[in-house]
Order: C-alpha cells, then structure tokens, then sequence
C-alpha cells in the first residue's frame, strides 16, 4: 500500500511575459502578456512506506513545486494528491501533522527565540507527550549534536548548525514522512555526513518515509535506492539508481598496480579473450575499460589476482553526475 | 445537551484552549527576545512616545487656537483624538505583523512555513509579533481622553467605561477586518502592498470629526472605509449622546461584519497562495 500516489498531477503558474526595456516595463504596467506555466505536468508516481526516494532535476524542473503540492502549501491544477489516504491541501491540520518539511534555503524555526524556545513551541503545536519528546531530543542530540545550540537564537546560528536544528525539529513530531527539500545545499563536508547518517538512521530506526531533493547527487548516490528523474516539468526516470546507471553507461574501469612492471603485450595476451582497452602511464600503472555488459567484472579481477603480483585493484563506476548530464543530454537532442 | 453536543463544545474548548496557551507562549518569548535587547526596547518606546507627542502638539496647535470648529468645541475634539488613539493603539499592539504579510510573507514565500503547521494561519501570522511599544500609543490615548473629560465637565458611570472599551474592541475589528481584506489581495495580485499604506495613510483621518470633511468624504469614511466607526461616532456617544447615537451602536455590527469579510478574503486568499514559483 503507497503512502504517496500521484496521479496526473498538473501545476500550472501563470506568468506574464516581460517587454524588454524601460518602454516595455511601461507597456506591461497597461496590458500584460500572461503565459501559462506547466511547471509540473501530467505527473504520476507513487512512493512506498519506509522507502528513501531521491528526487533530482534541474533548476526550474518542478522538484520544489512538487514537493510543495505533496506538502500541501499548492494547490494543484487537476490531477490527484494522496498523501497517506489525505489530500495535502483540503485537510491540512490532519496532514501536516503526520510529516516533517525541511527547507535547505529557509529555516523553519522561528528567527528570533533561541532554538529551544522554538522545539517548546513546537511540542506545544504538535502536542507531542513530554517524554516522547525528551527521548527524541535526547536522540537526535547523540547524532546531530544540538545540545551546544539550543540556546542559541536561530538568527546567529551558522548555516550548518541551522540545518541540523531544522532537521531535529521537522521530526520531534515522529511524523510518517519527511521532506527534505535541499537539506545539504551549501554545507561543509563534515556536516554533510552528519546529517545523511542522521537521515539514514531515522529511516531505519523509525521507519520514516524520506523523499530527498538535492543537486548534490552524492547524497542521492549514498541514501536512495530509487530516483525519481523530472525534466520540464515531467518525469523522465523513475526507478532503481542502479539500473539507472547501468542504463546510460554501461563503461566501466578497472585500475590496477602491480608489484613488478607488466609489459604490454603480456597482458593483452593474459586479456585475449575479453573485448577491452588497455592504458598505462608506467609499467606498474595499468588501466582497462571495458563495457559491463560485454564483460564479467568480478571475472576479469579473478584472472587478474591469480596470474599477476597486484598491490592494488579497483573498480570505477561513470560518476552519477556525468549520468545525469547524460540523461538531460540525450532529452534535449530529442 | 445531546451527548453528541457534548462531545463537540468540549473539543471546541479544549481548541480554544490549545490556541490561548499557544497564544501566550508566543507573546511570552516575543517579549523575551525583546528584552534581550534592553537598548533596542527603550529606543523603540521612546521613539514611539516621541512620535505620539508631535501627533498630539499638532493637533493641539491647530485647534488650540479657535475654540471650535464647526460646531465641535477644542475639547471635543481632542476626546475623539484620543479615542483614535487608544482604538489603533490597541491594533497596533496585536496586529501589527499584518503590515509584513504583504512582502514578507506572500512575496518573499514565508507563507510556506504557516502552511506547514497544523494551525490556523490567520493565527499563526498575527501571533508571530506583538509590537510592545504600542503599549505608550494606548496610554497616551487614554490620557488625553481623561484631559478631555475633565475639561468638559464630563463624569462616566461604570457602564460608560465598559462601554467605551466594547466600542475601542469593535473599533479594532474594524481595522483587523479592512486590513486583513487587503493583505489578502496580495495573495492574487502578488503586490508589495500598495493597498495597504492607502488605508494605513487614511487612518490619518480617523482622529477628528467626519461632520469636518466634505459629504463625500465623510460618506466614505462612514459606509466604504468606515474609519468614522473606530472614533468619532463611538465617542460622540460619549459627547453628545443624543447625536448620532444609533451611529455609535452600529460600530459592534460594523466591527463584526469587516471582520467576518476579512476572515473570508483570507480564506479565499490563502487558496490562491502561489509560493515563490518552483
């Protein structure tokens, strides 16, 4: 049973069209040219309980305009948004309630009280049972570290230190699902780590649906098992991250260094019988592509580890970046 | 009462409740974080006394000179000034955080964060800043209608006091109500609230007799924009109680019907919210 269905979701903005100039901006102040927008459009999916989708696209593909239909601040166009049997917009109480936001570019918390003013308030909203609330504060703490912050006002805080209260206090509640919309956006690679561990243990431990948007697609590539693709306003892939891979770029390499120099034609004779390129810098420093489904990986490393003296071995997935650019890429063409 | 009636006015309560315990720890930690800054509070109340008293020797030098004007004597219509005083004093205090709707909220996209608490938003908005100096709006009102009464030989009975507070509450509503309604018009046409500082520079004419301005100003500021409501025809009951006393009566009604319109644009309003775009 999904806990999010979208069916045929449409959001259209209604935009009007600038005149270039001082003459136009007074041209537009009289008669405006509106356009329609389909920032989202014709869009469907849906999302399972415990599942951590990440959803990824472009500046102005409609990832935030999604994320704010399922959380019920837009209403849509037409089309159908259930988010755990309800529909975000009409019953908002009961909705909001059961899910937590987070905004990588705008807090959540209030700007001017010290952060554990704003996780009172937020017990008081929610209602959440005190000692239900201590355990969790206790909990996240061990994680996040917020104890050193919590009498900080919100606006000192520095962006890092921010996002990891805004993490905490999107899911004090206990809510179902958590939306996380950038939660990595500028942010150091320490904190990073922090708050995807903390993502994942909240995943895990409290079985809390997560949906993720992020231009980072290292975060994608160490939470998600599935992606959600949306492109112009419609989705392009949705599925596994692996097959997504697979899919697009089916290259991989395999380096290798060895204990005592190889020479060429050595180990294109020991490769013979598998289709692949061969580069070296040094004599110890090899490197072989090959196309993943032409060649068996773990084979080639077997044959490799028993007839040469390897120091090192590894593998190279494409980097997901270069995949996505591809995807993007090859739509355009179309 | 059917168990079934029960059942809901007690839950009813208990939101009541829920909403004034909210409401109360909200004002208490925006005083908190107000008195952090004990240089920031002071200035601000000064300055707004300061501001208040330029109000005030205005009004007394233009009409400190003639002992009436159009047939309202000097202390007559310093009492109405006061009285306009008190009303948006207290609007002021509580409602202030209307003026930031507009561009804050609206524009800017901070309405997002109200949409994802499980609360009302008009409540959400309003509670989100109580304007403390306002405090010295509200006593300088005060004393120059105390000033006034006493000139004019005027003694109230306990009722009269009561009274005057019921009609400085409805003047309130009146204000809440045309101000909501157009806050809410940014919702649609995403303006910075341009409508808004027209009505907030027409308050001006609040203070002082409408029977001064012209028929089509005193019709509008009694029927359209009926600012005449949150002073003069409530203190005229006071005044001249056989003048316009049906006017003063009317101002609860009044105060409850901008109110409820009010309420409703919002409604309507928060539909239309279009966030930031994408």
């Amino acid at each position: 049973m999904p806990i999010i269905e979208v069916n045929n979701l449409v959001k259209d903005f209604k935009r009007y069209r600038r005149r270039p100039g001082l003459g136009g901006a007074f041209k537009d102040l009289w008669a405006r040219k509106y356009e329609t927008v389909h920032a989202v459009n014709q869009v469907n999916f849906s999302i399972d309980s415990g599942e951590i989708v990440g959803y990824i696209g472009p500046n102005g593909a409609g990832k935030s305009t999604t994320i704010k239909v399922l959380t019920g601040i837009l209403v849509p166009t037409s089309g159908q948004v259930r988010v755990q049997g309800l529909i975000p917009y009409k019953q908002r109480y009961q909705h909001v309630k059961q899910i937590g936001v987070v905004f990588g570019q705008r807090t959540q918390l209030w700007w001017d009280i010290a952060v554990m003013e704003s996780f009172n308030l937020l017990q008081k909203i929610y209602e959440i049972p005190m000692s239900d609330y201590q355990a969790r504060l206790e909990k996240f703490d061990q994680v996040l570290g917020l104890k050193e912050l919590l009498e900080v006002p919100v606006r000192k805080l520095s962006l890092g230190q921010r996002m990891r209260c805004d993490l905490a206090a999107s899911l004090l509640h206990n809510p179902k699902i958590v939306f996380l919309d950038e939660p990595t956006i500028g942010l150091d690679v320490a904190v990073k780590a922090n708050i995807r561990e903390f993502i994942r243990e909240i995943n895990q431990e409290y079985g809390t649906t997560v949906i993720l948007t992020t231009h980072d697609l290292s975060d994608i590539e160490e939470l998600c098992s599935r992606v959600l693709m949306i492109d112009a306003g419609k989705i392009i892939y949705d599925g596994e991250l692996k097959a997504l891979k697979d899919g697009v770029d089916a290259s991989r390499r395999l380096l290798l260094e060895t204990i005592f120099p190889v020479k060429l034609s050595g180990l294109a004779d020991l490769l013979k019988d598998y289709p692949l390129d061969m580069q070296s810098t040094d004599p110890y420093h090899w490197e072989i592509s090959f196309n993943r489904n032409q060649v068996n990986a773990a084979q080639l490393m077997h044959l490799l580890l028993s007839s040469l003296d390897v120091r090192d071995i590894g593998l190279e997935e494409p980097p997901i970046e270069e995949i996505v650019r591809r995807v993007y890429q090859a739509r355009k063409v179309q | 009462m059917s168990s079934y009636q029960h059942i809901i006015s007690s839950l009813y309560m208990r939101r009541t409740l829920f909403y004034i315990n909210l409401a109360w720890a909200n004002v208490s930690n925006s005083l908190k974080s107000r008195l952090a800054y004990r240089e920031d509070f002071w200035a601000g109340f000064i300055a707004n006394f300061m501001t208040q008293m330029i109000g005030v020797l205005f009004v007394a030098a233009l009409f400190g000179r003639v002992p009436h004007v159009k047939g309202w004597y000097r202390y007559e219509i310093f009492y109405i000034y006061g009285f306009s005083q008190l009303t948006l004093g207290l609007f002021f205090l509580f409602f202030s955080n209307l003026f930031e709707v507009s561009e804050r909220y609206i524009v800017e996209g901070w309405f997002d964060r109200v949409l994802l608490r499980p609360l009302d938003s008009f409540f959400q908005v309003i509670i989100e800043r109580i304007h403390f100096e306002e405090i010295s709006n509200i006593l300088v009102g005060l004393v120059i209608m105390l000033y006034s009464l006493h000139h004019l030989k005027i003694s109230l009975s306990p009722s009269q006091h009561l009274m005057i507070l019921g009609m400085a509450l409805s003047a309130c509503l009146i204000y809440l109500g045309v101000f909501t309604a157009a806050v809410s018009a940014t919702f649609w046409f995403n303006d910075r609230g341009s409508l808004v500082s027209v009505l907030h520079l027409m308050q001006n004419f609040s203070g002082y007799p409408v029977t001064i301005y012209g028929p089509k100003l005193k019709f509008i500021l009694s029927w359209i924009i009926p600012y005449a409501f949150t002073a003069f025809y409530p203190a005229v009951q006071v005044l001249r109680p056989s003048k316009y006393v049906l006017y003063a009566w009317l101002t609860p009604a009044i105060g409850l019907l901008f109110f409820g319109l009010g309420m409703f644009t919002w409604k309507q309003g928060v539909k239309a919210y279009e966030s930031t775009g994408s």
